[in-house]
């Protein structure tokens, strides 16, 4: 009698716990996938886009004078060779100042960028410091979008 | 007779490495939103901005776009030849107008370093 109980105890449980989970599944099918997402995202707004590339922008430090970076500008232009065939750099550009340079890259971990780019000679000797600024789509164009298609 | 030339490399035509001076071939625009461009102003001009910006792009002088994931700014690369060129073209753009978007402007010519590599090409 006792186990009986025990056993109509367990299905009961078990059958509460489907219960559950049959209204969670309505509840996020009711909602739909982007508010789901959200529960675990921060709050999203209609300018929301996602980084897909970083902006480095390399500046000389005050120890990043001419006679030091000369004998290692050979070492380091192979270096950024060798990060652009690695598919890590999508644009390279001189800053017209001469005071550094300009990646755009196909990276979009700032962390991972810095990372990079510090175990290049200029950057292992101090010399040259990067700005990261994380990019996305151009988020703006949305408003196109919410108006009727002509 | 052991210079013979390979007639499709007209190297004299071309400048020596020394002479070559990178031109300014783009400008890096990074924006920034000033104190008047609080969220409710700026969403009142944004759709002026976004079809004077769309047409920008149109015409090739805005040749790529971005927004900053980390604020609320933009980030173009231009081809334009001056930082004057550049800041002209900004300036009328309807933030710009408004005094809610600054941009700083930074002259990109090719990675001029590069030459390095082309020096010495090794005599066969």
């Amino acid at each position: 009698m006792s186990r009986d109980l025990n056993n109509l105890a367990v299905r009961a449980a078990r059958l509460t716990w489907l219960a559950c989970f049959g209204a969670l599944v309505v509840v996020l099918a009711v909602n739909g996938p982007d508010s789901s997402f959200a529960q675990s995202a921060p709050p999203s707004s209609r300018l929301d886009v996602p980084t897909i590339k970083l902006l480095a922008i390399g500046t000389f430090t005050a120890k990043g004078t001419p006679d030091q970076w000369k004998p290692l500008l050979a070492s380091e232009v192979r270096d950024t060779v060798r990060l652009y065939l690695a598919g890590k750099i999508d644009q390279w550009y001189l800053k017209q100042d001469q005071s550094g340079v300009v990646f755009m890259m196909n990276v979009t971990d700032p962390k991972e960028a810095r990372e990079l780019l510090g175990r290049f000679p200029f950057g292992q000797a101090g010399l040259m410091e990067f700005e990261i600024i994380p990019l996305g789509p151009i988020a703006p164009l949305r408003v196109l979008l919410t108006e009727p298609a002509k | 007779m052991s210079d013979v030339k390979n007639p499709r490399v007209h190297a004299e035509i071309l400048p020596s490495l020394a002479a070559v001076v990178v031109p300014t071939t783009k400008i890096l625009a990074i924006g920034s939103v000033t104190d008047k461009g609080t969220p409710e102003a700026i969403a009142s001009i944004r759709p002026h901005e976004v079809r004077a910006t769309v047409r920008n792009h149109l015409t090739g002088r805005i040749e790529q776009w971005f927004s900053q994931t980390g604020g609320h700014a933009v980030v173009f690369i231009l081809n334009a030849a001056s930082i004057a060129e550049a800041h002209e073209l900004l300036e009328k753009l309807p933030l710009g107008v408004a005094g809610m978007m600054e941009f700083e402007l930074i002259a990109l010519g090719p990675l001029a370093p590069l030459a390095l590599l082309i020096a010495d090409l090794p005599r066969s």
